[in-house]
């Protein structure tokens, strides 16, 4: 018996290296392509909605990676001249750093028609590529447990203490909170250090830091957490789960950043990738991201609010009043430093 | 004793696997050490600024110890658990055995995630204790059960106890029974042959299977994360971030060569010690 | 007196082994009920029981079952390369004190203490330089490495129950080497072969630090996947899929040569 068993294995072993060898032929046939996401619903989102127009559309297989914007430089700069990715997804920040790090390829402007109709503030000033859509940040909170806050300070309050949630600055949610806690403090984004001294002021009231956005919005769902600093759409997207949750903007407003979809250099599948950017414009596709539960915000003019985002504001001119754009040029670059400071200094 | 031929024809069959891991595992290694004396990935030049910082550095020192204290606590607590499990697998019968076997088998062959996951739904707000504790009312509100130490070396204890269990079990079944029934014979109460007749010879399995456990434990990166929680930061979660967070590869690769240093010194330490105390126990 | 003080040891003996039974089987009895969760979270118990999250499963998750194939593969021939090197260098080196033996095999199964996320830094830094693409096949070498010391030490305890007399006499008789081991050797050593192997294979599935580190989207293994979803949504068809792998691996263990294992466990 034991004899057929090694056969099994050889015979197995074969079998893998011949599929190996078929499948690099089928896959120079259909078009792959490799998008970065981000983790949580804009990864869920994408794989649904998304994933089903590449197929139908480009003729092309995508495969989504939900990480962090750090990590995929990390991935890019490990990798080469050999990226994994075809197309990268960035906020503000880190696209500077993609940027600067030789890490992107512009997009020929014919490739991408759409390009032409953004609006300035909707695209990257040096051509590499467009933002698909606006998020912002304000806090989540619990509304059968908190009181509606109004401000950031209110995480301080003692009747929060033990329901608080917050993610480091490894993330940019937490480089954002960072900052905006610095700037309330008195410090500014190049001065964070009142930043720090308030955090270290605030891990009494906190129950957990989780280590992404993701992470936050699942240890909310948990009943972990009963307030946090967190994205709209993530806020959004919980409350279309039945999760008791509720989104305040704070008195000094809601910080916004673009996501901006770019080339990677030295991508495999450069046109599928064009395509995909040119497709991501698209008034249905952007009509459809909108849509619950996604509710990710447009950034192409002429797409209707609908839902929890037509709750929010009224429209695009609307939410720039009442948010803001950090100038993420002027702080991008401490970033690593505040990473192990905060390491060091918050902890639970 | 073998056919003639030398060592060469004896160590033959071994030369394949010699030149793979040569070239799988000490050239990275190597390479590894090298960078890790680098300024930079790429066009540095030689330096020992990424030990020095490490090594100078209370935080950085702290979360080495305090990794390698995990597999310390781990272990500690395996083993407790181990040993009367392996005593009751002893005086079992064949059939209890093969059960017993089968149930110290399936964790060990279940996937790391799904074990983690379960330990995940066991400690969370709303999961098995938590439900329990509220429900029985021995507690107003759910308990913070996750991200806390304790429950970390708990769940880490039970991810790692087969690799406990097996060899303790295989060396407690090599114990002559008839030793034991001597030691009964003569009076001894059953703590006491425990203490000087199976906790003796049962050492090697224990000591087998606690290095082990201590290695498998102090770099167990999922469930230390998902279960520790990021802010009980250890050494294999600190070296992913340091690489792939945030770039600082030379870095990394001191901190990697520090801890495989450190635990691989340990073990080696550990398993000195202990065969000069196991010289005439049949391992 | 002593009644008493053997009943306190056998009641702490026998509390702390059925701490140790709960401790082992819990955890994934509780995976297998949540799996069958109607909600969307781990409450626990669930509000509701269905089996949406395995349908959810089959119907709309293509990359999980394309981690699930990568690992497959990278398993596979892990598995293959391991068992025939593995085979190999153990029956040179089992039992021998020489020497170049011990140091051989400290070395061959030093994978099992050398922090598996050194190693996977390692080995990405070593790619990266050489300017290597990642792919399966890397993924699958550094599985190897990780793999090797369980072959190598169960076909060692199975080698070293082969009584040497054997060969003596089959060289006495003008058998080679090669025929020796062809024909006396590999059929005693077999359950140590196939017991490595099953480890083998079940630890390069089960793998992580490796894979995270040289984690490429083309090279999602199974548990990478699991975790980037566990991490980041906490997804309960985690659950489902922790379902399945548990049925998965109770068939494998079922399947496998049980004597195998049974004897391991047997006074010698």
């Amino acid at each position: 018996m034991t004899m057929h068993r090694r056969k099994l294995l050889g015979m197995a072993a074969g079998a893998t290296v011949s599929s190996t060898l078929l499948g690099r032929a089928a896959r120079a046939q259909s078009k792959e392509l490799f998008v970065v996401t981000y983790p949580g619903s804009v990864d869920e989102g994408f794989k649904q909605v998304v994933g089903p127009e590449v197929r139908r559309k480009l003729g092309a297989t995508p495969t989504f990676t939900p990480l962090l914007n750090a990590e995929v430089i990390g991935r890019l700069t490990a990798s080469g001249a050999n990226p994994p990715f075809d197309i990268g997804m960035w906020d503000n920040g880190p696209l500077i750093i993609a940027k600067e790090g030789g890490l992107l390829e512009p997009i020929p402007a014919s490739a991408v028609p759409s390009l032409a109709k953004l609006p300035a503030a909707m695209k990257d000033p040096q051509g590499f590529g467009p933002a698909y859509t606006v998020t912002m940040i304000g806090i989540g909170y619990n509304p059968k447990k908190v009181a509606p806050p109004k401000s950031w300070d209110d995480f301080w309050k003692a009747e929060n203490k033990g329901k608080v949630g917050i993610v480091g600055p490894a993330s940019n949610l937490g480089t954002a909170f960072l900052v905006e806690v610095a700037k309330l403090r008195g410090g500014s984004p190049t001065n964070v250090e009142p930043g720090f001294g308030a955090l270290a002021k605030l891990v009494p009231n906190l129950s957990a830091i989780p280590a992404n956005p993701g992470a936050l919005s699942t240890a909310f769902a948990q009943g972990q957490v009963d307030m946090a600093p967190m994205y709209f759409n993530n806020v959004a997207v919980l409350k279309a789960r039945g999760v008791d949750i509720a989104f305040a903007i704070p008195e000094s407003g809601m910080q916004l950043q673009t996501v901006t979809l770019t080339l990677i250099k030295n991508a495999r599948n450069k046109d599928a990738a064009l395509q995909f950017i040119e497709m991501m414009l698209d008034a249905a596709m952007q009509r459809s991201l909108e849509a619950a539960p996604w509710t990710m915000f447009p950034s192409v003019s002429g797409v209707p609010l609908t839902g929890q985002n037509r709750e929010l504001v009224a429209s695009l001119e609307e939410l720039t009043r009442r948010g803001s754009f950090l100038d993420w040029a002027s702080f991008i670059r401490n970033r690593p430093q505040w990473v192990e400071r905060f390491n060091r200094e918050i902890r639970l | 004793m073998k056919p003639g031929g030398g060592v060469l024809a004896s160590a033959a069959p071994a030369l394949p696997l010699a030149a793979f891991f040569t070239v799988a595992y000490l050239l990275p290694v190597a390479v590894l050490a090298a960078v890790s004396a680098l300024t930079a990935l790429r066009g540095g030049h030689w330096t020992v600024a990424n030990y020095s910082t490490f090594l100078g550095d209370a935080y950085h020192l702290s979360i080495l110890g305090d990794t390698l204290l995990l597999g310390l606590q781990v272990t500690l607590v395996t083993l407790l658990i181990a040993y009367p499990l392996g005593l009751a697998y002893l005086r079992a019968g064949p059939r209890v055995r093969t059960l017993l076997l089968f149930l110290i088998l399936l964790p060990l062959l279940t996937n790391t995630v799904v074990r983690t996951f379960a330990w995940m739904a066991i400690l969370g707000r709303e999961g098995v204790i938590n439900a329990w504790l509220v429900g029985v009312g021995l507690t107003d509100g759910p308990q913070r059960l996750l991200y806390t130490r304790p429950w970390l070396v708990v769940a880490l204890a039970q991810i790692y106890l087969p690799l406990m269990a097996l060899p303790l079990n295989n060396s407690l079944a090599k114990i002559d029974a008839n030793l034991m029934k001597a030691s009964e014979g003569l009076g001894a109460s059953r703590a006491f042959t425990f203490r000087t007749v199976i906790l003796p010879l049962s050492m090697p399995g224990a000591v087998a299977g606690g290095l082990l456990v201590f290695a498998g434990s102090t770099t167990a990166f999922i469930t230390q994360t998902l279960v520790g929680g990021g802010r009980q930061l250890f050494m294999p979660l600190h070296i992913y971030q340091q690489a792939i967070g945030v770039q600082k590869w030379t870095f990394a690769a001191a901190i990697s060569v520090i801890f495989a240093i450190a635990v691989m010194g340990l073990v080696y330490l550990v398993n000195r010690a202990a065969r000069e105390r196991m010289r005439g126990v049949d391992a | 007196m002593r009644e008493l003080k053997d009943a306190a040891y056998r009641g702490v003996v026998a509390l702390l082994a059925t701490v140790a039974l709960v401790l082992l089987v819990a955890p994934t009895l509780v995976v297998v009920l949540m799996s069958f969760t109607g909600d969307f979270t781990l409450r626990f118990p669930p509000r509701s029981w269905s089996v949406r999250w395995y349908t959810e499963l089959f119907s709309n998750s293509p990359q999980i079952v394309t981690a699930a194939w990568v690992s497959l593969k990278v398993a596979v021939i892990a598995t293959a390369v391991s068992v025939v090197f593995g085979t190999l260098a153990a029956v040179a080196i089992a039992g021998r004190r020489d020497r170049w033996a011990v140091a051989l095999d400290g070395v061959f199964m030093s994978p099992m203490v050398f922090p598996a996320m050194s190693l996977g830094l390692a080995l990405l830094l070593l790619l990266s330089l050489a300017g290597i693409r990642l792919s399966t096949w890397t993924l699958a070498i550094g599985h190897v490495v990780i793999a090797t010391p369980f072959v190598i030490r169960m076909v060692s305890a199975a080698a070293q129950q082969v009584n040497p007399v054997l060969l003596d006499c089959a060289a006495s008789l003008g058998a080679s080497r090669i025929h020796a081991f062809r024909t006396i050797t590999l059929p005693l050593i077999r359950p140590g072969i196939v017991a490595g192997g099953v480890v083998a294979f079940l630890s390069s599935i089960d793998h992580v630090p490796v894979s995270l580190m040289l984690a490429d989207p083309r090279t999602e293994t199974l548990p990478i996947h699991l975790w980037t979803i566990l991490e980041a949504n906490l997804d309960v068809r985690v659950a489902s899929v922790s379902g399945i792998v548990v049925a998965v691996t109770i068939a494998v263990i079922l399947l496998v040569d049980r004597r195998v294992f049974v004897e391991r466990g047997r006074a010698s």
